[in-house]
């Protein structure tokens, strides 16, 4: 294949694109989207960025405000933790709509996520979710079919394919040349998107790895928007009509971009049924109260604990303990309870973790399944980065309240002394900080790995089409 | 026979004999039947959800009941949560509409429970229930629901129905005949629209209402007719503006050039802005902001009333009901009274925020489409604030009750709990001038499309061949 032939079809190509004034046109309104997508991503990070960490600031305030309280009292007040965002969030906001962002974190109960932006919409807002991912994930495919479509079914209506075929350039040599033209073209749409995304999260004030996680996202789009190129040339050179390339090629991008991701989800949810919010509470409710086994009321683990807690001490009777035996009982349920809620949470992860492997085996049916978890899952924000926060603040709940409880436990009220045990909550729980840390690049490139395989294989499979379609191009041309 | 019958009869024969409209009837159909499934599947399990957490009351007080007879049984006094009516538990549900199959809308957005007991803050009543813990990628994706078919895939069909009926024949030359006969070219290029896109969209308006029908619509046939409305006017819309394409390009291959990117912008590009333009001219407000206000509100409430609090844990207060819980009585009103203009701001605030969007859909036919069938579905915003209304006037209720009960120093007893407790029943709200507000916009923008095509036709035969 002379490299010198290569250049010219692909420069011809190049030319054709430009020439083209409605590609020219839908070409700069998707950049522009693009663009106002991300700036408008970026500015609403950097306003819930200070919002977020003046509302963490005052829960802080107003939890050590609570003057004196009995520490279970103020267990059951709670503290709320709010969600920190990725700068990347601004390039593809994955499934952050979907997840809250506050969470409220109290004695006995783990609580999911609240606040999601999903919550009190309209029908409107069905339609959200305007980012540069979307715009990558579904317009920019529709772009390259429509640039690329007539590229042989056209030259062949025109007679040009006949006179290039004539000139002697090989059929793979045009369509490799005419693939380079185009895929020019999308890395000069993806450098721009990188350039534009780069200054987008420097103002949303990115750490080093974002960066890196940006060139690994942008490597992602690359491999997906070269799959459609590629498809898009064989198509062109397959059919006999730039008419149908174009409704060949229409269809593939209507079941690639919008039915295979509306139907992978639902399927994944029925292959792999996670429980109802009230059906967890209420299998959570039971355990508590029959114990894990379900032969293990809750009464009787109290009066074991109580003979537990008395031959320690060996004193007779409860009121003869050196400790405050209700802190004991509480710190004992807190801990049972904990332990039940964080088997049933896990257990629904690991869930939503099936959930999308099922999807990830539709990545055999588009590239768009392999791209969008990738993606988001670098942006961090995917549904693993939030079950990291949720995880962390889980420690976070636990610690907190059973140093409630172990304060409880070391203040005997003396039955003399009328009214509960009072203390300052804030000092009680000083000790204990909340500091969210995100999954790290390596760690998420490991894991999902696998979609960046699916995106190189159908790469390679769709190469290999265009190369079959090119051996039709004579006969196209004859 | 007339020209015009002439040409109908044709174009309904070209139609009839054009295999492309038969396997799009069937796609159709497949998508339709499975979205309904789909749907009946969603419906279920939010029925089931909702269930379980009504039945949580019934269970709770069957529990005290067995408790309560226990202690009497062992000679002792039954205490505290057994027989103070200010413990009582409630529990309120949202049922399911008879055509919720057809869109989850925006179900999954609100709490379509709640947990009321009558101390509690009625504001906060639908905390436990606000989220579902459902799949947070199907909530990203969206439902595969029948008004997902229709507001998304229906289009696409028609598209592909319709999109080169005239400029095919311009380009192989019929068009030319066709206008030498002595007809109107308005009503000729009309009629022929009509026909091809009525042999999709009429009976996929069918299909998908019988499918509905099956799936325990037939208990609401007004929605039944209201979803037909719908998809019709939603249909006609797109038929119209394929005749408007139509005539203003020459090729098939512009013509599908055109007709995919009116898809893109008026299903995608265009409602996913106007969200956008509605969040920025008026933003959601901050739950943060909120919940930290309620906090500290709370607290300067709990501050003011410590010293009363601390009085009433030791007092005795020579009544059936203890010192404590009067004081906690006496505190909660003062509570709700400060908590009450903090919830309202919260509550105006999103209640902007959706009506600028309400306003903003009636811009996007597709938004409109989706909007009606949300409604008729009984899962729009509307229904589940009603919800939300009616929850909280019957958590003022049980509050009235639990205090009419201390106010009489009635405790509760064996016979109460055999009673069974009040139940909260949802009255269905009205559908109100939202639905038809919907369909004549729908109606207005096929009008819309029609008086383009009538302004191209206007400029002689011309300008269409």
């Amino acid at each position: 294949m002379p490299a010198g032939l290569l250049q010219t079809v692909a420069r011809q190509q190049w030319r054709l694109l430009l020439r083209d004034r409605r590609l020219a046109l839908l070409g700069i309104a998707l950049l522009f989207i693009l663009c106002a997508s991300a700036i408008m991503a970026a500015a609403t990070y950097l306003a819930d960025v200070a919002a977020r960490s003046a509302a963490q600031a005052e829960e802080a305030r107003i939890w050590g405000s609570q003057g004196p309280v009995n520490p279970h009292g103020a267990a059951h007040f709670g503290r709320y933790v709010y969600k920190p965002v990725s700068p990347l969030a601004a390039i593809d906001h994955g499934l952050t709509p979907q997840l809250g962002n506050s969470l409220f974190l109290e004695a006995h109960a783990s609580n999911p996520a609240r606040g999601r932006m999903i919550d009190g919409g309209t029908a409107l807002d069905r339609f959200a979710g305007l980012s540069p991912a979307f715009m990558l994930q579904v317009v920019a495919p529709l772009l390259i079919i429509l640039a690329g479509f007539a590229t042989f079914a056209g030259e062949r209506a025109r007679g040009l394919l006949r006179q290039e075929l004539a000139a002697g350039i090989a059929p793979s040599t045009l369509i490799v040349g005419r693939l380079a033209g185009l895929t020019g073209t999308i890395v000069l749409l993806l450098a721009l998107v990188g350039l534009g995304g780069a200054l987008a999260i420097t103002w949303a004030g990115a750490a080093g790895t974002d960066y890196a996680a940006l060139l690994w996202i942008l490597l992602g789009y690359g491999l997906y928007l070269f799959i459609f190129a590629t498809l898009t040339l064989a198509a062109s050179a397959a059919f006999a009509s730039a008419r149908n390339a174009l409704v060949a090629l229409l269809a593939f991008w209507a079941v690639a971009t919008l039915l295979v991701p509306r139907v992978a989800p639902t399927v994944a949810e029925a292959a792999a049924p996670t429980l109802s919010g009230p059906a967890l509470e209420a299998a959570v409710t039971r355990e508590v109260r029959e114990g894990p086994d379900g032969h293990d009321p809750q009464d009787a683990r109290l009066e074991r604990l109580k003979a537990a807690t008395l031959r320690r001490y060996n004193v007779r009777r409860v009121e003869d303990l050196p400790v405050d035996f209700g802190g004991i009982s509480l710190a004992h349920g807190e801990a049972l309870s904990t332990a039940i809620y964080r088997r049933h949470f896990a257990a629904l992860y690991d869930g939503y973790d099936r959930q999308a492997g099922v999807q990830r085996v539709f990545a055999l049916l588009s590239p768009l399944q392999a791209v969008r978890p990738w993606s988001a899952a670098l942006a961090g924000s995917d549904q693993h980065a939030h079950r990291r926060f949720l995880e962390q603040a889980e420690t976070f709940r636990f610690e907190t309240v059973q140093r409630l409880n172990a304060d409880l436990i070391r203040h005997r009220r003396p039955a003399a002394e009328p009214g509960p045990y009072l203390a300052d909550a804030g000092a009680i729980t000083q000790a204990v900080s909340f500091r969210p840390q995100a999954p790290t690049l390596s760690e998420t490139i490991a894991r999902h790995m696998l979609d960046l395989a699916a995106l190189a294989g159908w790469s390679v499979l769709s190469v290999l089409l265009a190369l079959l379609a090119a051996r039709r191009l004579r006969r196209l041309a004859s | 026979m007339s020209a015009f019958a002439s040409l109908a009869r044709l174009e309904a024969r070209r139609v009839l004999r054009d295999r492309a409209v038969l396997v799009l009837l069937v796609i159709f159909t497949l998508f339709a039947g499975h979205a309904v499934h789909s749907g009946a599947r969603w419906e279920e399990g939010r029925a089931e959800a909702v269930s379980k957490v009504v039945a949580e009351a019934d269970e709770v007080m069957a529990l005290r009941r067995q408790t309560f007879v226990d202690t009497v049984a062992r000679g002792e006094e039954p205490r505290f949560g057994l027989i103070y009516a200010t413990a009582l538990p409630f529990r309120a549900g949202l049922p399911n509409a008879p055509l919720a199959a057809l869109s989850a809308g925006q179900a999954e957005g609100y709490p379509a429970a709640a947990a009321i007991s009558p101390f509690v803050d009625p504001f906060g009543i639908f905390d436990r229930y606000a989220t579902g813990l459902e799949s947070p990628a199907v909530l990203a994706a969206g439902r595969f629901d029948l008004a997902f078919a229709i507001v998304i895939l229906l289009p696409l069909l028609l598209i592909a129905a319709t999109y080169d009926f005239w400029t095919r024949d311009v380009e192989n030359g019929s068009a030319r005949i066709q206008l030498a006969q002595p007809v109107s070219p308005a009503m000729l290029v009309l009629r022929r629209v009509a026909i091809r896109g009525g042999f999709v969209l009429i009976p996929a308006t069918m299909i998908a209402t019988a499918l509905l029908a099956l799936t325990g619509g037939g208990g609401d046939p007004a929605g039944l007719v209201l979803f037909a409305l719908v998809v019709l006017a939603y249909g006609g819309f797109w038929i119209a503006l394929a005749a408007a394409i139509n005539l203003f390009v020459r090729t098939s291959t512009a013509a599908a050039l055109a007709c995919g990117t009116a898809w893109l912008i008026i299903v995608l590009l265009l409602p996913a802005t106007l969200a956008a333009a509605s969040d920025i001219a008026a933003p959601r407000p901050s739950l943060r902001d909120h919940i930290n206000a309620v906090r500290t509100a709370s607290l300067e409430v709990r501050a003011q009333n410590a010293p009363a609090a601390r009085a009433a844990s030791t007092a005795e207060s020579g009544r059936a009901y203890p010192a404590g819980l009067w004081h906690s009585r006496r505190e909660i009103g003062l509570r709700d009274a400060r908590l009450a203009p903090i919830h309202r701001a919260y509550a105006d605030a999103s209640e902007r925020h959706r009506s600028v969007a309400g306003a903003l859909r009636l811009l996007s036919p597709a938004a409109l489409a989706q909007d009606a069938m949300d409604r008729i579905a009984g899962t729009d915003a509307s229904r589940a604030i009603a919800f939300q209304e009616q929850t909280r006037a019957f958590a003022g209720t049980t509050r009235r009750l639990a205090f009419d009960w201390m106010d009489r120093d009635r405790l509760m007893t064996l016979a109460d709990y055999d009673a069974g407790l009040p139940r909260f029943q949802f009255t269905e709200p009205g559908r109100g001038a939202g639905l038809g507000l919907d369909i004549a916009a729908l109606m207005l923008f096929a009008a819309a499309a029609l008086v383009l095509a009538a302004l191209r036709l206007r400029r002689g035969v011309a300008a269409i061949l």
